[in-house]
């Protein structure tokens, strides 16, 4: 691998990313019996290696289990990987000493899923989004009008819920405080995780209007976690699917939509409910539940409920294959495209 | 005949903030083996709707008013005992989570037989024998392993499959299902959507599922109820409903829904917030979030307006609005029977 990751990317591509990862690996440990000894490991992330360029979406998608999560964290360090790195804006962020980590996560936010369980129930939710300017240092009046600006911004007129405690909001709301508290700091990425998943359909709808319509204003760059495929298609400009730990495939979001090459995304497509009354399903698209990710499966791990799974497929996991430009398969039933130098 | 008639059912909670109203004055008919979707989102009184089915409500601060005839018999003038041979014969029920609905201290074999052992009387032998065949019946892939498993060492879609093998195990008649694969991931859903399906037509099973996506609906139900500030808003044949949808509160839920393909063009949310049921308004609850709300709206309850035959919609504009169609004729009563 070269020194700097990014600098070879941007040969590549043109635009250097402004996130990327090359084999990321985290394997948590089981352990148990008296002596607390390692009984098992959690194969959460495995390999793991993207890119995202500057004002870029790039949705992950999988199911429970996945990794998409910890993913998530590993890149902000809030869990430190096994191997791998994470490069953000040119820098390694797994040398980044403590001070310039706080710098860093200035930089980069997380939202959660739960809008409730992530907001501090004792703090006025003008006090929770002026809470981490104090904590960088920012003057009190300053970050209070930066606070009440942002609530304004993101649908909450501070007047009226400023002095209002999460409990006293409902789930949209609560989310938009999320999103006001992870844009106080002005960061470059968002990394949301689920963000409008816990939310009702009608209220999912403007939660995502709101988000596209701050990532135009401010330049944003997302990473957008979700295990909804008809959201993760609509946002995202790439896709990343995960299975068990692993990237099965990634493309450009359309791609993915009309032609999935992996029998994982093609089941995951398909297993989604049509809307439509005349278009049922015929029949379920695959069997059985995703295994566990303590010990999954050898070489490719979604051959235990794949129909077309060969010999080869226990043996060693498929390596990605570039089947059409920015497309990218790990299966064996694909030869790399042709694609001129 | 219908299997279960709801009349103008309420149901009301005492609360703290007061009292909260949960369903306003509900009526629907089910047939023997229809399968009726009541859709909504949170907060809508879909879920307090399906317990009351059941009885499940405690007494306690609860205040239950109308009727729900189960098989011509009011649930609700029942005693204890005669509401648990209904629960046990004619009517059972599948959760949303069945990790916290199964009993974690004891084997899935040991949670069906003792079903079998409550409501059928069969001997241990017999029930052991009948656990297995049920756990055939909802395509578990290994019975034998299943039937000696507990709740946690066996996977969500498997724990979903024998919860409805012990719904199942008293051959009901009405299966009410609670959202039961909002927990599962998709590919998992599929399959117990499917499952749910081919069982429902192969043992004529009435169902009432309850749901928030429309697009579980879309896959199972023969009609929907869609369900908005604890009433009824519109009710059709699931078809027809997706095809015409007649109250501005599910046009609304079906343009804010993300569909496949709608990628680059702004989503239409329902703005504002679901109401406040301890103060619902005097008027249409969604008159707040309404695109075309007129005064009326604000000042009295909508009837239930007739839009095409089996298809009502509870909104003023109705006449207005679909002054076209030829079936048009409001109902008199303004509520219930849609035939």
């Amino acid at each position: 691998m070269s020194p700097t990751p990014g600098l070879e990317a941007r040969g590549r591509t043109g635009t250097a990313p402004l996130l990327l990862t090359r084999g990321l690996r985290k394997h948590f440990p089981l352990r148990g019996g008296v002596l607390q000894r390692v009984q098992a490991w959690v194969r959460a992330v495995d390999d793991v290696t993207f890119d995202v360029k500057p004002g870029e979406t790039l949705g992950i998608v999988g199911e429970s289990g996945c990794g998409k999560s910890t993913l998530a964290r590993l890149i902000l360090r809030l869990v430190e990987p096994d191997a791998g790195s994470v490069w953000f804006d040119g820098e390694d962020v797994r040398r980044a000493l403590p001070g310039r980590m706080k710098r860093l996560r200035r930089d980069m936010q997380l939202v959660f899923q739960d809008p409730y369980a992530s907001l501090n129930p004792r703090l006025t939710i003008e006090a929770a989004v002026a809470f981490s300017l104090l904590v960088h240092g920012v003057g009190r009046a300053e970050a209070r009008d930066k606070a009440r600006a942002l609530l304004g911004r993101v649908g909450l007129d501070p007047r009226l819920y400023g002095r209002r405690y999460p409990h006293e909001l409902s789930g949209g709301q609560r989310q938009r405080v999320n999103i006001a508290r992870a844009l106080v700091l002005d960061p470059k990425l968002l990394l949301l995780d689920e963000p409008v998943s816990a939310l009702d359909k009608s209220v999912q709808a403007q939660v995502l209007n709101l988000l596209q319509g701050l990532k135009t204003e401010r330049a944003l760059t997302y990473v957008f976690i979700s295990h909804d495929l008809n959201v993760i298609e609509y946002v995202s400009d790439r896709v990343l699917v995960m299975y068990l730990g692993q990237v099965v495939e990634t493309g450009t979001a359309e791609a993915l939509a009309e032609a999935p090459k992996h029998p994982y995304t093609q089941a995951l497509f398909a297993s989604a409910p049509s809307m439509d009354p005349d278009r049922r399903m015929e029949r379920p698209p695959i069997a059985g539940d995703p295994p566990n990710p303590i010990d999954p499966p050898s070489g490719c791990r979604f051959r235990t409920r794949c129909a077309f799974a060969m010999p080869k497929c226990a043996e060693v996991p498929p390596p990605p294959v570039t089947v059409a430009p920015s497309h990218d398969v790990a299966c064996y039933l694909y030869e790399p495209a042709t694609v001129p130098a | 005949m219908s299997l279960l008639s709801v009349r103008d059912l309420s149901v009301e909670f005492a609360t703290r903030d007061g009292a909260v109203r949960a369903v306003n004055a509900v009526s629907f008919e089910l047939r023997p083996g229809q399968v009726l979707a009541l859709l909504g989102e949170s907060g809508s009184g879909k879920s307090v709707t399906l317990r009351s089915i059941l009885g499940l409500h405690p007494p306690v601060r609860t205040r239950v008013g109308g009727e729900v005839l189960l098989k011509g018999r009011d649930v609700n003038r029942l005693d204890e005992q005669a509401r648990q041979a209904l629960r046990g014969g004619v009517v059972s029920m599948v959760f949303q989570e069945p990790m916290t609905a199964l009993d974690p201290v004891y084997t899935i074999g040991r949670q069906i037989e003792e079903t079998l052992v409550q409501h059928r009387g069969l001997d241990r032998a017999a029930a052991r024998r009948r656990a297995r065949e049920l756990l055939d019946l909802v395509q578990v892939p290994s019975p034998e392993r299943c039937l000696a498993s507990y709740p946690h060492e066996i996977s969500g879609g498997m724990r979903q499959r024998a919860m409805i093998a012990i719904a199942l195990a008293c051959e009901p008649e009405l299966l009410l299902a609670d959202e039961p694969t909002t927990a599962l991931d998709v590919t998992v859903q599929a399959q117990i959507l499917w499952l749910l399906r081919d069982l429902q037509r192969r043992l004529g099973l009435a169902v009432i599922f309850v749901t928030h996506d429309l697009g579980v609906a879309a896959e199972i139900a023969d009609d929907a109820a869609v369900m908005y500030g604890g009433r009824i808003v519109e009710q059709a044949p699931v078809r027809e409903l997706f095809r015409a949808p007649a109250h501005p509160y599910t046009e609304g839920l079906m343009l804010a829904t993300v569909r496949r393909g709608q990628k680059g063009r702004a989503l239409v949310p329902i703005p504002g917030a679901p109401p406040n049921l301890v103060a619902l308004p005097p008027g249409c609850a969604f008159a707040p979030r309404c695109p075309h709300v007129k005064p009326p709206c604000l000042e009295t309850l909508p009837p239930l307006h007739v839009v095409a035959p089996g298809h009502g919609s509870r909104c003023h504009l109705v006449p207005a609005r679909f002054a076209s169609s030829p079936a048009l004729a409001s109902s008199a009563t303004g509520r219930g029977g849609l035939s």
